[in-house]
């Protein structure tokens, strides 16, 4: 409640929630027969996004939010969060998203399942750096054979081979 | 995992969206003629202690406050340095304590937005966040031991060799754009 009642009245001076940092959280987990990836990513920047795509009412992480939504972001991740494993492109299922306690931003879950072992991974995450100039993106990668890696994506970054 | 903390830090403080961290610095700055070392050593001494006790702090969760109102906080807090600053010390004495004080609570608050950011991101995962955190602010210290030194190095020479130059040709011009910086921050 009372982060409701801030929300509102910071809303009323700064016009929306603001933020300073333009970064995106992502966790890409290797399990025995998936991958689980949970992304963090500032609802606003999302919104702001879209609305450069012309989607001008999506009204996200709000109750009224547009129905192709989750439809809509998730097409957008799938472009633009890439997954190569085994020198294949792998696609999705997405799982569904909630807003964050503070309501600054939404945990989009999603998962891979895996044929197979994997021999190799590839990825890359361009997510909002099409609309942000400043966009930085971090990766964590934990894969079964506990290779752990931290990676940061910006707008000069190329792909990156974990392994 | 530290290095790319350190360097998300130290490009932060060169992204424009990291305007408010100038607008405080400069207006810190003013507030000491750069030809009085021992006043500056004081100074920026403060405003690292500053930061590592919100480093501290915020970890520690000694301290939480919502992001909103951190963000809010921040520019009202260079708001009220830069009038500390400008206004006759009449209204506001010139009191170092003053000043030190909003320093280190410059720091906190600032400490307090990312270690939230932090938290938040980190949560599925066992790791600590005081190695990001460090890393982090680490960053953003030597971004701004960067920007800073070739003003104060210049202040110097300047003041130095004019020792007839009013305190004031030193004060107001950096203080009169930080307390602009902040007023177009708060307006959003």
């Amino acid at each position: 409640m009372s982060v409701i009642f801030t929300n509102i009245l910071f809303s009323l001076f700064l016009g929306g929630n603001v933020h300073e940092y333009f970064f995106s959280h992502t966790d890409i987990i290797e399990k025995e027969n998936s991958f689980e990836i949970s992304t963090n990513i500032f609802i606003d920047d999302l919104d702001n996004m879209f609305k450069k795509k012309g989607y001008q009412k999506l009204k996200l992480g709000t109750e009224k939010e547009a129905e192709t939504a989750d439809q809509l972001i998730n097409d957008y991740l799938q472009k633009n969060l890439r997954l190569i494993v085994n020198e294949e492109q792998v696609n999705w299922d997405w799982i569904g998203k909630e807003v964050s306690e503070d309501l600054m931003s939404f945990w989009i879950y999603v998962e891979v399942t895996k044929k197979g072992k994997t021999n190799s991974f590839i990825v890359d995450n361009k997510t909002l750096i099409d609309a942000i100039d400043d966009q930085k993106n971090i990766v964590n990668v934990v894969l079964m054979d506990n290779t752990k890696r931290y990676l940061l994506f910006d707008k000069s970054s190329r792909p990156k081979v974990i392994k | 995992m530290f290095e790319l903390y350190l360097k998300l830090g130290f490009d932060h403080i060169l992204d424009i969206a990291a305007i408010d961290h100038l607008a405080f610095l400069l207006v810190l700055l003013s507030s000491v003629n750069p030809k009085h070392t021992k006043k500056l050593v004081i100074l920026i001494t403060a405003f690292t202690i500053g930061h590592s006790f919100s480093l501290a702090a915020s970890t520690l969760e000694w301290l939480k406050v919502e992001s909103d109102i951190i963000e809010f906080l921040i520019p009202v807090t260079i708001l009220i340095s830069a009038l500390i600053n400008l206004l006759p010390s009449k209204i506001v004495p010139k009191n170092n304590k003053l000043l030190f004080g909003s320093v280190i609570f410059f720091g906190l608050i600032h400490g307090m937005g990312f270690s939230n950011y932090l938290a938040e991101s980190m949560r599925n995962m066992d790791d600590s966040i005081l190695i990001p955190l460090l890393g982090f602010n680490i960053g953003v210290e030597l971004a701004q031991l960067i920007l800073v030194s070739p003003l104060v190095l210049i202040g110097r020479f300047i003041f130095i060799r004019n020792e007839n130059l009013s305190d004031k040709m030193w004060i107001y011009p950096g203080s009169i754009i930080g307390l602009l910086l902040s007023i177009y921050l708060i307006l959003g």
